[in-house]
């Protein structure tokens, strides 16, 4: 047990990065906040508990927890700067955000009933979309919040954990031996077109509800991560095939008669055609990355406030125009390491289910973090969608963690496993 | 394990997806954001003009030529003090239309403000706007004035420089308009549908054929390789590889020596002396002075275009030769031509911002004069000078002539793509024996000949050197 023991040591850097950035702040909002000092000293009391305990009973991988403290920091500190209401919240989700992710972490290293339950995970995820749909509120064009009086939260960025879970039980359970006297229907899901076909079943409902609630970016997400378990598990090249015409076709006809879709093309194309109203958000974005250039102009000493939707979409931006791109790349290499960490923990995990979910949880932060820094700097159109654990925002922060939580469980399952042998 | 690979395959995807994002991020920093952060939507440009008032640009005497005031909501208004005469070299500053010229160029100069000063001020309280640094240019506003006057009504324009240092004296183009913010939104409309392209700076960005000026490169060249007493009969036309040139007006000159065929702008001495040089000595000359070369200078100018890199036959050279052909030249290059003849072959950097001072008096920037090209040998030179001081004492450009002093000058009439509407030229520099500025003046389309601009240079110089 000796190699799950871990140092504190890496943990000294996040906390330099805390004082640091603390340091900055207060130095751009001329002098010591104590609520600052506060704040940032209850996130790195929390930081040490977390990782004291991980440390404690061993939990597997050494460094989703760092790397997560890292960009809860980077973000915290932005937020500080933006505005302490937005920081004082995010060191409070922040927390209990990282609770339920050591809980989630033993729930799942000791529970062996996550592979059991994919009705459960859809009949879950249906309740909230239809939630959503009757009772949901309209923030920028897309009406995909819950309210419960002052607390918002969005439920598909929890659907989008229940899809990782249920298409991994459809894809690690289904292959039995035909029984007698079964049901055809039964037998028909027991063989490998059956599951992929419950598969698309499942995916395309769910992107029906998400296009309707007009959330693109996290239909493109769905629909990446239907795509990476069709194209390691499905093992039919037809449904790949159905898929990509369906994509394109699906794509040109939304291109050809939704107007929305033609005006976020249009402005990804020729943003400063229009930069008094449609490119107004992107444009204001590139300003702010491109004053930055590769130092940036100092936490504090930028305009970052010009970006509308600066604390959530756009975060990057404003990490960009302060920290420079240096700074932002900092930011990427972080997240390429925990996507690194989620697909190194599937390829060495032996439990097929296991394995199919920490693959979904790689694809899912990889295309997170790829739709959002890829749209703010106009890589690619722009669809509002959180940047995990540095974004503002409360359900993004708590899943992400929950989802994390899962993947803390399955590295530990392996471990254990792997120690046993 | 049998579904490593293909996880695998799906870890390399998302990678290169991230290395997307990090190659796109590195190229935008260092090739699109300069451009990108110029916009005048981007607010962080006239976040700093909330605290400074943004400071003044004057002539070389001190003559204020545009200045900010403070307005009662603690805005500011920038105020062009003579209107529509700088648009092309000082530009403008505004919210709506964006920044353009000098005023785009020194943004950061004219929003400097003492670090010291600032930090004192906002000790003891102070909200007043500190004052940012002021720009001193080179520009003469009573010459400017005085080719403002002449060129009334004619599309074109003046260049003047003082050929031992580079500074510009006068950097005039029309049409031209009024660069204060009420005079732009009223007429903003009208200026982008103008057919006159108002907003194309005449002097810096206007590309031209340069006519019978470009004799002067061609004698340069001519004299630089031996062929200084060269002399030919002149029959008023001649046949170069089937086709014909001719002289202009079809006059023929009979026996000529260099000078003299230079002083008549005879087409026909020239495009032969071209052939005879041929393509290899021609495009060396063209290069020596810095034609086709990015020109260092304040704001933008444009190349002038020699477009002959897949070779030249024996008409492109004549062509050349004459200042015709695949050869466009802006007025700021062609008044470069002269200043290279008036300071010895030597073509002094041009110049537009002498200094730049803060309100407290502290230097910030001074200009220092270098040499941008080594044009000609100083006895090339001073041939080419002699030439010319013939042209404007009994040659074509006698329109010029001073009696009190002596101009070195040579006209051309450029030939262009509009049918029937030629580009007159005049190039000159006085006096010839210790000159002090060299001018060129230029007026598209205007179907005049060289001959009608020599009295505008030649109303310049008497007024500079009066």
């Amino acid at each position: 047990m000796v190699k799950s023991r871990m140092a504190i040591r890496p943990l000294i850097y996040v906390l330099i990065v805390t004082i640091l950035g603390g340091v900055l702040v207060s130095l751009a909002e001329g002098g010591f906040q104590s609520e600052t000092a506060l704040l940032l000293g209850t996130m790195s009391v929390c930081l040490i508990i977390v990782y004291t305990v991980l440390s404690t009973f061993p939990l597997g991988d050494h460094y989703i927890f760092l790397i997560t403290a890292m960009l809860g920091v980077i973000g915290v500190i932005m937020l500080l700067r933006l505005q302490t209401g937005y920081g004082q919240k995010q060191v409070i989700w922040f927390s209990v955000g990282s609770g339920l992710f050591l809980l989630a972490a033993l729930l799942y290293k000791n529970l062996n009933i996550w592979n059991k339950m994919s009705k459960l995970y859809v009949l879950l995820a249906l309740a909230l979309f239809v939630m959503t749909a009757i009772g949901g509120s309209e923030s920028h064009g897309a009406k995909s919040w819950l309210k419960f009086g002052s607390l918002t939260f969005q439920p598909s960025e929890l659907i989008k954990l229940l899809f990782i879970l249920t298409l991994s039980s459809i894809y690690t359970n289904a292959v039995k031996e035909p029984k007698a006297g079964e049901l055809r229907i039964r037998r028909f899901y027991n063989t490998k077109t059956g599951r992929n076909a419950a598969a698309t079943a499942v995916a395309y409902l769910f992107l029906i509800f998400l296009v309707l609630q007009r959330d693109w970016g996290m239909a493109v997400m769905f629909f990446a991560i239907y795509i990476a378990y069709l194209a390691i598990y499905g093992g039919e090249k037809r449904f790949l095939l159905l898929n990509f015409i369906f994509a394109v076709g699906g794509g040109a006809v939304g291109v050809m008669t939704m107007s929305h879709i033609q005006t976020r093309i249009e402005t990804w194309l020729h943003p400063f055609d229009d930069v008094a109203h449609k490119g107004y958000q992107i444009t204001q974005s590139l300003f702010a990355i491109g004053e930055g250039g590769f130092t940036g102009r100092g936490i504090g000493a930028g305009s970052p406030y010009f970006i509308p939707e600066v604390h959530t979409d756009f975060i990057f931006s404003a990490i960009c125009e302060e920290m420079g791109i240096l700074g932002g790349l900092a930011v990427i290499m972080l997240y390429f390491v925990l996507v690194y960490r989620a697909f190194k923990i599937a390829l060495t995990t032996t439990n097929e289910f296991n394995k199919a979910a920490a693959m979904g949880i790689g694809v899912m932060l990889g295309m997170q973090t790829f739709i959002i820094i890829g749209g703010v700097t106009k890589l690619i159109p722009l669809t509002g969608i959180t940047l995990p654990f540095v974004s503002y925002g409360g359900s993004s922060m708590v899943t992400t963690f929950l989802t994390l939580g899962i993947l803390q469980g399955i590295s530990a399952r392996g471990e254990e496993i792997a120690d046993e042998i | 394990m049998r579904y490593n690979r293909k996880i695998i395959y799906v870890m390399v995807f998302i990678c290169v997806l991230f290395i997307a994002l990090a190659v796109y991020l590195t190229y935008f920093t260092l090739f699109e954001a300069e451009d990108v952060i110029q916009n005048s939507y981007n607010r962080r440009t006239w976040e700093e003009e909330e605290y400074v008032l943004r400071g003044s640009i004057t002539d070389r005497n001190g003559v204020v030529l545009a200045e900010s005031r403070e307005d009662e909501d603690g805005g500011q208004v920038r105020v062009y003090n003579y209107g529509s005469r700088y648009t092309h070299v000082i530009g403008y500053s505004s919210r709506t239309y964006g920044r353009t010229g000098l005023e785009l160029k020194y943004n950061d100069m004219l929003l400097q403000t003492d670090t010291i000063e600032s930090i004192s001020e906002a000790i003891s309280g102070n909200n007043e706007k500190q004052q940012g640094a002021s720009l001193r240019l080179t520009l003469d506003n009573e010459l400017t004035e005085r080719a403002e006057t002449l060129m009334q009504g004619k599309n074109g324009a003046v260049v003047a420089i003082v050929p031992k240092t580079g500074e510009v004296l006068c950097l005039y183009s029309n049409p031209t308009f009024d660069s204060n913010e009420e005079a732009l939104s009223a007429a903003w409309g009208n200026l982008t549908e103008d057919e006159d392209s108002p907003f194309v700076a005449r002097a810096t960005n206007g590309l031209y054929a340069p006519g019978s000026t470009f004799k002067t490169v061609t004698a340069a060249a001519a004299v630089e390789n031996g062929y200084e007493d060269y002399t030919m009969n002149d029959e008023g036309s001649c046949v170069i590889d089937g086709y014909k040139v001719s002289n202009y007006g079809g006059h023929s000159y009979g026996e000529l020596d260099l000078s003299r065929g230079f002083a008549k702008s005879s087409n026909v001495m020239f495009a032969t002396l071209a052939v005879m040089l041929g393509e290899s000595k021609m495009k060396s000359i063209v290069s020596s002075f810095g034609i086709g070369a990015e020109i260092p200078f304040d704001i933008g100018v444009s190349k002038s275009q020699f477009n002959y890199d897949d070779g030249m036959s024996e008409t492109d050279v004549a062509a050349v030769g004459i200042g015709q052909g695949k050869l466009m030249v802006t007025p700021l290059q062609m008044a470069l031509v002269a200043a290279a003849v008036a300071n010895g072959g030597v073509i002094m950097t041009p110049y537009l911002v002498e200094e730049a001072t803060m309100s407290s008096g502290k230097s910030i920037y001074k200009a220092e004069t270098s040499v941008w090209k080594k044009a000609i040998t100083a006895k090339t030179a001073d041939t080419i000078k002699d030439y010319m001081i013939e042209c404007v004492s009994s040659g074509t450009g006698t329109g010029a002539a001073i009696s009190s002093i002596q101009v070195a000058g040579k006209t051309g009439t450029a030939q262009n793509e509009r049918d029937g509407k030629e580009h007159a030229w005049f190039i000159c520099f006085a006096p010839a024996e210790d000159p002090e500025i060299a001018i060129c003046v230029m007026q598209e389309y205007s179907g005049a000949t060289g001959s009608t601009c020599a009295p505008i240079a030649k109303d310049l110089i008497s007024h500079y050197l009066k």
